[in-house]
């Protein structure tokens, strides 16, 4: 072992190089993950009666008919609008709301920053159903019950703690020179936040979309509970009610699957570096 | 904090005053969005818990009777909370487990580091319901994995999976076990990136071996990332929902409900609304039990 460590190698365990014993269960590992992916493809692409005579069976001839039936069946067009629509607003209200009061936080000075940083933190560790069941009445109470705009608000709350906090130490991390600096030439406070500090956050922005729209895309407890109308579900409930409905017909079941999770899944390796950044910037500080 | 502006107020004191202005009304509309969807209802919930409310007519006062009936007559949610309690001690050890092993195992690798981290993410990403109709399908007692025990001979293996109540929970917890586990994984890995690789050279240089280096540095290094993630898996494991409503609905005999599908389904569905608060509120003090916990062992100087 001692030839130079090549470029880019990892030299955390000196002694560790690339032996069997790390890469085969690794590999096995990877092979108990995505079996049940391989599954839901394969069973995606089989007529239904293939998949009971033989269910790890590869499929004989493709029946890519399953896809076009099964958005038919479950109307996926107007779900896939609706969580479009739910989807962007909380990304864009989410940003807004948690860029405003991290910026509040962490730059403006603002007397008791601590104390609102405190009840985010406590708002963490608050179960939902505590918020939940008066929810579902006060929103009932208000017409925003079984509505899209009444979904949204919730995931405008609910995501909140998770991006103030990745904001606020984006932020922090920041140098304030430029931006002491622009206000020596006469920038206002508004025009620091737009025209210095936001450019800067960009890549924090992008992540905290990233994440969000995950969130909200595969969002099921606050959806299930407030939307009841079949035109008003977002794609994951409406998938639970049409799986449910066609509980036995595996094919058209895991043609809806994986159209519902394809949009994400996509998003996620495109951007896998960023995606895991974000969701672990709230452990690690 | 708040001083008394003099009154020759110059325009740096204006630039301060103005400051703090605008960061009130930068913090105010996000408060205010969460105080009214979560901090107000929370509150709310506290108050319901004493009435008996069907969420039309007016909450009529009635005391303590609801936390009477939750205590003495209510068998389903003391069941749902023992569920829970499984379900809190397979998720603190099992996909922790998994979780820093193949972490460890990860950045001891010098190739395809992405490729396993990628590979061991993706089904965090997954709805739930997607991964609880996959696993139903694994489950499902002819055409599911009981097939394929049968045709290898195996049929004694062959279970009810989601249909016996000895075995459904732990089916149900398979199938998040498998969704959850990535997320454990990345949260070590980036920990343990986080380390200073000299360290490791230098113990290795006084002769300590690979289990010696595992046991007396990473572990006290991954301290802080520990304590994180025991605590929010508490938490989380106390309010899991989804799989067990979409696989299950709580059955067979209540084998698998949960505190959170009982709640939701005792406000939804039998719409009592002052009720399903009282039992919210218990699950509120159950997991706020967990919390104080944790803060009595940090103070204690235990770090966790």
């Amino acid at each position: 072992m001692s030839a130079p460590t090549p470029p880019g190698a990892k030299r955390h365990f000196p002694h560790g190089g690339d032996s069997w014993l790390i890469h085969l269960p690794l590999w096995l590992l990877v092979a108990v993950t995505l079996f049940p992916i391989v599954l839901l493809v394969m069973n995606s692409l089989k007529p239904d009666l293939a998949i009971k005579a033989d269910p790890l069976g590869l499929p004989r001839t493709l029946q890519l008919s399953n896809y076009p039936e099964a958005w038919k069946t479950a109307e996926f067009g107007r779900a896939f609008l609706n969580s479009i629509i739910v989807s962007g607003a909380t990304i864009l209200g989410i940003c807004v709301l948690s860029g405003l009061a991290a910026y509040g936080m962490t730059r403006l000075k603002l007397p008791g920053a601590d104390t609102v940083a405190s009840y985010y933190l406590l708002a963490i560790t608050i179960p939902a159903p505590l918020f939940l069941v008066p929810l579902f009445f006060l929103w009932a109470r208000l017409h925003l019950h079984d509505t899209l705009p009444g979904l949204i608000l919730v995931y405008l709350a609910v995501f909140q703690p998770f991006s103030i906090f990745l904001l606020r130490s984006y932020f922090m991390g920041l140098p304030t020179e430029l931006e002491d600096a622009a206000r020596v030439d006469g920038c206002s406070e508004l025009q620091v936040f737009t025209r210095i500090t936001l450019p800067l956050a960009k890549p924090a922005f992008l992540t905290l979309a990233v994440v969000i729209g995950t969130l909200t895309w595969r969002e099921f407890l606050f959806a299930v509970t407030l939307l009841q109308k079949y035109e008003n579900m977002t794609v994951a409930i409406r998938y639970a009610r049409f799986s449910g409905l066609y509980l036995t017909d595996y094919a058209q079941q895991s043609a809806g699957g994986v159209m519902l999770v394809l949009p994400v899944v996509i998003l996620f390796l495109l951007l896998q570096r960023r995606f895991i950044q974000g969701v672990v910037s709230g452990a690690l500080k | 904090m708040a001083q008394a502006v003099p009154a020759t107020a110059g325009p740096r004191d204006l630039r301060r005053m103005q400051r703090r202005l605008l960061g009130c009304a930068f913090v105010a509309p996000a408060i205010a969005v969460h105080l009214f969807v979560v901090g107000l209802p929370a509150l709310a919930a506290l108050g319901l818990s004493l009435t008996d409310w069907d969420g039309l007519r007016l909450p009529r006062f009635i005391g303590l009777a609801n936390f009477d009936e939750l205590i003495h007559r209510d068998g389903v949610f003391w069941q749902a909370f023992v569920n829970n309690l499984h379900w809190t001690a397979v998720f603190l050890t099992v996909p922790v487990a998994l979780g820093l092993g193949t972490a460890v195992m990860i950045s001891r690798a010098s190739r395809l580091q992405t490729v396993y981290r990628v590979v061991f993410f993706l089904p965090y990403v997954f709805a739930s319901v997607v991964v609880s109709r996959i696993f139903g399908f694994i489950y499902n007692p002819f055409y599911g994995v009981n097939k394929l025990f049968r045709n290898w001979g195996l049929g004694f293996l062959a279970q009810s999976w989601l249909g016996d109540p000895g075995i459904a929970l732990y089916s149900v917890m398979a199938a998040d076990v498998w969704h959850f586990w990535g997320f454990d994984m990345v949260v070590f890995l980036a920990a343990l990136q986080q380390i200073d690789p000299s360290l490791y050279e230098a113990a290795t240089i006084d002769g300590a071996g690979g289990w010696r280096r595992f046991r007396h540095m990473t572990v006290p290094l991954l301290r802080p990332t520990f304590g994180f993630i025991l605590m929010m898996t508490a938490l989380w494991s106390f309010l899991t929902f989804d799989y067990v409503y979409v696989m299950t609905g709580g059955g067979p005999a209540h084998s698998t409900e949960l505190m959170a599908t009982w709640i939701i389904g005792t406000a939804v569905e039998a719409r009592r609304a002052g009720y399903a608060s009282a039992l919210a509120v218990t699950l509120t003090l159950l997991s706020s039990v967990i919390i104080v916990g944790f803060l009595y062992l940090r103070r204690r100087g235990v770090e966790v």
